[in-house]
C-alpha cells in the first residue's frame, strides 16, 4: 500500500506542529536516545597578561552560558509547551532534567609566570538526546488527526553531571605585540 | 519496585520518516510523509484491532481493554488472527497488522533488541526499543514474569524469604519446575552470581525444591507456595502493558487503558486467566471483574 502524499502546500511546517504541542489534544515527547559528552574547548573570561618581572597571581571573572539547541535550528525557551513537553519527556524516561538556557559565573584566581598571558579554557558538559513528537489533534490540523515530528534531536548543558565538563588554565609567553599592547 | 534492565550497549535506532509511515499503515489506519521529511501525519480510520496469542493471560487482557475502550466510545474489534507467542504479536503491533495488544516488558525488548538501554529504567528502554508511532503505554502492576517458589514447609524449614536466603538453607538444593525453560528463568549459575547460592539443575521437575513457574500458574495459589522476592533483580521484569499504535492512542483511550493499572495484581491476573482457562469467555470474565471495581463508567 502506498503512504498517501501531501503537497507542500497542506503540510504543516516542523516550528507550526511544535508550536501546535501548546493547544493540541496530547502532544508527548518519545525519547529514543540519550547520551552525554563534552562540548567543543572555548575560552572563557578574558586573557590576563603578566607585565611583571615575577609571577603574579591573577583573578579572572567569567560567566559561560549554554544554550539548547537542535537540528531543526527553530530557537527554544523555556516558555514553550513543546520544550516543556521534551523536558518531561526527558526527565520522565531518562531522569535527567534540562534547561533552556544555563550560565555559570565564576572566579578563578590564576598564578601567571612573568612575560606570560594566561587563560581559562572550558569544555562543558552537555547531553542529548533524540527521539520524535506525537501530537494529536482533536480537529483536523493540514488535514489529520495525528502528526509526528521524527528526528528531533536536542543538546544542552548536563545539569545533573555538571563535573563531567572540564575548565583549565592555560597560559604562555606573550607576544611582543601582545607586550607592546598590554605591558606599556 | 523496577528490577533493571541488562545493562548494556546495543545499536542505537534510527528512525526515519519513511519508516514512521510504513509502520502505521495498519488496520484502520493510514500515514503518510509530508513533503518536510521530518514530519509525518497517520490517522485512525476504523475500529481498534486488537490481538492476542493464545495464553488465557492475553485473551483476558485483551478482552480488558476491548471493555475500557468500549466504555471509553472508541471502537474495537478483536483481531481474527491467532497469534502464536507474545512475541508475535507485538511484531504485528509493530508491523501495523493490529492495532493495540497485552505485551510484556522483557519479552519485548527480547523481540526487538536493537535500541539502547537504561538500566533500571524500563520505560526509557521500551521507548529507546521501539519505532516511531509505537507506543508502550504504562504497565499495570501485574507480571507475567517467572517467579521462584517453594512449599510453605520449605520455606518453614529453611527460614526462606527471598533468593538470597537460599545461601542458608544447608544443604544442596534442587531448582526446576514448568517455566525452568523459559527465557526469564535463572540458572543455577545466575543464581550463584547474584545471590552466592549453590543449586541443582532439575530440569522441569514439579518435585524440585525450588520450583521457577509462570507468575500466573495456578498451582502457585492451589499449592499455597512461597514465592521468593529477588531483590537483586536476577529475573527480568515482566510486567503486562499496551503496546499500541499511535493512532489508536488518543488521550481518551490513554486514560480508558490506565484505569486498570492499579487495580490489575499478578493475583488478579491469575484469577482472570483461571476462570477463562475453566471455559469461561475472556470478555464476560474481563466485564464481570472490571464492573465488580467500577472500572467501567
Amino acid at each position: 500500500m502506498a503512504a498517501p502524499q501531501a503537497s507542500a502546500a497542506d503540510s504543516p511546517t516542523t516550528k507550526e506542529l511544535l508550536d501546535a504541542c501548546s493547544w493540541a489534544d496530547l502532544c508527548e515527547f518519545h525519547a529514543t536516545d540519550y547520551w552525554t559528552y563534552t562540548g567543543p574547548k572555548h575560552q572563557v573570561g578574558s586573557t590576563a597578561y603578566n607585565c611583571a618581572s615575577q609571577t603574579n597571581q591573577h583573578r579572572i571573572d567569567w560567566a559561560d552560558t549554554t544554550g539548547s539547541t537542535n537540528t531543526f535550528g527553530i530557537s527554544i525557551s523555556a516558555e514553550y509547551k513543546w520544550f516543556e513537553v521534551f523536558t518531561v519527556g526527558v526527565s520522565t524516561t531518562y531522569s535527567h532534567s534540562w534547561e533552556a538556557s544555563h550560565t555559570d559565573t565564576e572566579s578563578n584566581t590564576v598564578n601567571i609566570p612573568a612575560g606570560y598571558k594566561g587563560w581559562i579554557e572550558r569544555g562543558t558538559a552537555k547531553q542529548q538526546a533524540k527521539g520524535w513528537y506525537e501530537i494529536h489533534f482533536g480537529k483536523r490540523f493540514y488535514g489529520h488527526y495525528i502528526w509526528y515530528v521524527n528526528n528531533y534531536q536536542s543538546s544542552g548543558f548536563n545539569k545533573d553531571n555538571p563535573n563531567t565538563g572540564y575548565v583549565n588554565f592555560k597560559d604562555a609567553p606573550m607576544t611582543s605585540g601582545e607586550r607592546a599592547a598590554h605591558c606599556n | 519496585m523496577w528490577c533493571s534492565v541488562t545493562p548494556g550497549t546495543r545499536p542505537r535506532l534510527r528512525l526515519a520518516a519513511a519508516a514512521a509511515c510504513s509502520l502505521a499503515l495498519l488496520t484502520g489506519c493510514a500515514a503518510g510523509a509530508s513533503s518536510e521529511p521530518d514530519t509525518a501525519h497517520a490517522d485512525r480510520q476504523g475500529p481498534t484491532v486488537i490481538g492476542t496469542d493464545a495464553s488465557a493471560e492475553s485473551r483476558v487482557t485483551a478482552a480488558l481493554y476491548r471493555e475500557l475502550l468500549t466504555d471509553a466510545g472508541q471502537p474495537v474489534r478483536m483481531s481474527t488472527t491467532g497469534y502464536a507467542s507474545p512475541a508475535a504479536t507485538a511484531r504485528a503491533v509493530v508491523a501495523g497488522r493490529i492495532g493495540l495488544a497485552p505485551a510484556y516488558e522483557s519479552t519485548l525488548l527480547r523481540t526487538f533488541p536493537d535500541g539502547g538501554t537504561l538500566p533500571g529504567n524500563m520505560p526509557a528502554t521500551l521507548s529507546m526499543a521501539l519505532p516511531t508511532g509505537i507506543d508502550a503505554l504504562p504497565p499495570a502492576a501485574a507480571e507475567h514474569g517467572v517467579v521462584l517458589a517453594v512449599t510453605r514447609a520449605t520455606a518453614r524449614r529453611h527460614a526462606l524469604h527471598s533468593l538470597a536466603d537460599l545461601a542458608g538453607a544447608g544443604r544442596r538444593l534442587t531448582l526446576g519446575g514448568s517455566a525452568s525453560g523459559d527465557p526469564d528463568a535463572p540458572t543455577p549459575s545466575s543464581l550463584r552470581k547474584a545471590y552466592g547460592v549453590t543449586l541443582s539443575g532439575a530440569g522441569t521437575s514439579a518435585n524440585a525444591d525450588v520450583l521457577a513457574l509462570r507468575s500466573t500458574d495456578p498451582v502457585i495459589t492451589r499449592d499455597r507456595l512461597v514465592v521468593l522476592t529477588d531483590p537483586e533483580c536476577v529475573i527480568p521484569p515482566e510486567h503486562v502493558f499496551p503496546l499500541i499504535q499511535a493512532p489508536d492512542a488518543g488521550l481518551a483511550a490513554r486514560k480508558a487503558l490506565a484505569r486498570v493499572n492499579a487495580a490489575l495484581t499478578t493475583d488478579q491476573l491469575a484469577a482472570l486467566a483461571s476462570a477463562v482457562d475453566a471455559g469461561r469467555s475472556p470478555a464476560a470474565t474481563a466485564r464481570t471483574w472490571l464492573r465488580s471495581r467500577g472500572l467501567l463508567g
